[in-house]
Order: C-alpha cells, then structure tokens, then sequence
C-alpha cells in the first residue's frame, strides 16, 4: 500500500506531506513481503517404482529348440525379451551336462557338450558368457557369470546361442538337454 | 489513516485560513490531491501448507508409466484483484537420479509429466521437458472471488512406452496465484 500526496504552493503544509509520505512506504513494503510468502504453494512429488525382472513377460517359460544333425559342428540361437528395471544377475544350468541320447546305448548314455554363450546388453556393460555345458550341470556352476554391474536391461533381449563341434561324432539316436536360464535382481 | 485524517484536517485547515488572508482584489486558491492505491494481493483462505503428494499406481507390473491423472485441491485462494495461476517445476520432471536429462522423455531415469492448475476461471497446464526451473502462467483471470486451487498432475509414457528403472522419483512443483511468475 502506498500514498501519494500533492501540494500545490504550500510551504505550511510541506512537512506533514513527507510524512504521510513515510509511512505509506513503509505499509507497502509489508504488504509485498505478505503476498511473496502466502500465494504460492510447493508440491513435492513422488513417484515410487519397484524392481522388476522378467524373461519374455513372464516368470517361467519352455521354449523347445530342434538342433539337427549334431554330428555335423552347428550354432543355434533363442532368443528372449528381457526386462529388469534394476541391477540383475543370472544363473545357467544344463540338466544332462550336454546333449545326452534319450535312451540307453549298450548300457550308457552317450553325450556330446555343446558351447553356450549368453548374451545380454545393459545400459551399463553387456554380458557377454561363453560356457561348456559340462561346467554348467547341477548345482556347482564351475563356469563364472558375470552380472549387470549397475546396469539395467529394460525392453532388451538376451541371447542364448549353443555351438557343437561335430566331432567325434556320437553314434545316432535322440539326443537332447534341458537349459534353464534364471534371471533375478541382485538386491 | 490517522496521519492521513491529520493531513486532511490540516490541509482543510490551510485551505480555511488562505483566503482570509488575501487583500482586497486578489484571491488565492490552494488545491490538495490526495492519491492512494492499494497493492495487487493474494493470500491463501485456507489450505496452502506445502504438500507431499505420492503418486499411487505410478506404473504398471513391468515398470512402465501409467497416465493416470491425480486431482487435488490445494486451498482456497483470496485476491483483491484479477489474478493469474502459475506453474514452476524445480528439477524439469520426476526423477529419481539428479543428472538425468528429460528432455526428449525417453530417459528411464526420468518422468515428464502434464500439470495443470486452475483458479477461478484462469487455467494453466503444463508439459515437463526436462527444464529446470522453468515454469508458465495462465491468462489473467476474470474473476478474483475466493476459490479454490485446483492442480492435476498425470505422468507422460515415454514416447517408446519403454521402462523407467526402479527407484523414487521426485520434484518439487510450485503453484502461485498472483503476478505471473
């Protein structure tokens, strides 16, 4: 709030002009320091987001791969989107240790090991694993894995690609293995 | 107003005793203008304390942003005059890691969002692109009755709907009835 207040050719009333004067200055810097406090109001928002991870939008899934002739050497790939919004690790594990036939041979189950490589971009590093399947099998994993550091895999996918060498050759039948990939969050 | 009934009373007093003085065949005048005005003001009637706003279903089971749009009121707001409503972001968008870029909206590290804050007929909305301490304001309003303020806030997919990562995500909005900010 502020006043102004005129004379014309007054010297009487020169003095009490430059008093009202004063005072109306000094209302008006109160009133300004009120409104600048009590007409704005801060709204601290927030927004929590939990740790996700999942493998091809859910938590388990089979997926069966028909190699071919295995004693021929060959590669194959699967692949499998990955989402995890959060630092994540993995753990690989092949059932039978490598391709084993499906029925007994003279009293044995022949086998042939394959190479396994996985393969998962992050924002951070990418995981890049190779492993032989006989490193894999049960519960000591004698293959190292590596993790995502502090990256994430958001809308990714990650790669599982299984090479053989051909030789020496096994003798005919079915022969098949059970891989089972597990992702899951390191905290 | 009691220094300004006394100047009034001393002008009027003045102005009493200027023309008994004047000899005869001359006159005086004198003329007082008293000018005053008062200070554009808004004050909150009620509410206006600061809120903690926490956003629920904020995503989806994978991570990914829900537009889903929160209203809340924030108080009602007094002006002795038209007024405008203004909107400042302090870090550009939510985020949940201080040197993540907005801008673009495809950065998982941040979320932009559509705010809009209305009072009385004045209304403004806006869009988070990653500026810090950028802010709009609404046309003046047309009507300054006591109201309340209203803010609606919606969080923004990326433009790929992609995941944004696990965490808090955070800013400070601040809502003002008044001169535009």
């Amino acid at each position: 709030m502020t006043a102004r207040f005129f004379s014309s050719g007054a010297a009487l009333l020169q003095p009490l002009v430059y008093e009202v004067a004063c005072v109306a200055a000094t209302l008006g810097v109160l009133a300004t320091a009120a409104a600048a406090d009590n007409n704005k109001v801060d709204v601290h928002l927030r927004g929590f987001v939990g740790a996700t991870c999942e493998v091809a939008g859910r938590s388990r899934v089979t997926t069966p791969v028909t190699v071919g002739n295995i004693n021929e050497p060959g590669t194959t790939y699967i692949e499998y989107p990955i989402n995890c919004n959060a630092p994540f690790a993995y753990e690989i594990s092949s059932r039978h240790g490598g391709l084993r036939r499906t029925s007994a041979l003279g009293g044995t189950r022949p086998t042939r090991r394959y190479n396994i490589n996985i393969n998962i971009p992050t924002d951070d590093v990418t995981i890049n694993d190779t492993c032989s399947s006989d490193t894999i099998q049960g519960d000591v994993i004698a293959c190292p894995l590596s993790d995502s550091g502090d990256g994430v895999a958001l809308d990714q996918r990650a790669r599982l690609t299984v090479s053989w060498p051909g030789t020496p050759t096994v003798p005919g039948g079915t022969y098949s293995d059970r891989v089972t990939f597990t992702v899951k969050l390191k905290h | 107003m009691k220094l300004l009934a006394s100047a009034a009373s001393a002008a009027i007093g003045a102005a009493a005793l200027a023309p008994s003085q004047p000899m005869a065949g001359e006159s005086a005048q004198f003329s007082v203008t008293v000018t005053g005005h008062v200070d554009p003001i808004c004050n909150w009637v009620s509410g206006g304390a600061d809120i903690n706003l926490t956003l629920a279903n904020f995503v989806d089971n994978d991570a990914r942003v829900r537009e889903h749009s929160r209203q809340l009121p924030l108080g009602r707001m007094g002006c002795n005059q038209a007024a405008y409503v203004s909107l400042m972001t302090l870090r550009g968008g939510m985020k949940s890691k201080e040197d993540a870029s907005c801008a673009g909206g495809s950065n998982p590290y941040c979320v932009n969002y559509i705010a809009t804050a209305e009072w009385n007929d004045a209304s403004v909305t806006y869009l988070t692109d990653g500026t810090a301490n950028a802010g709009v304001s609404s046309d003046i309003s047309t009507s300054f009755a006591s109201r309340q303020v209203h803010l609606t806030i919606t969080p923004q997919k990326p433009p790929d709907n992609s995941p944004v990562v696990a965490g808090e995500f955070t800013d400070t909005l601040t809502v003002q009835v008044g001169p535009p900010m």
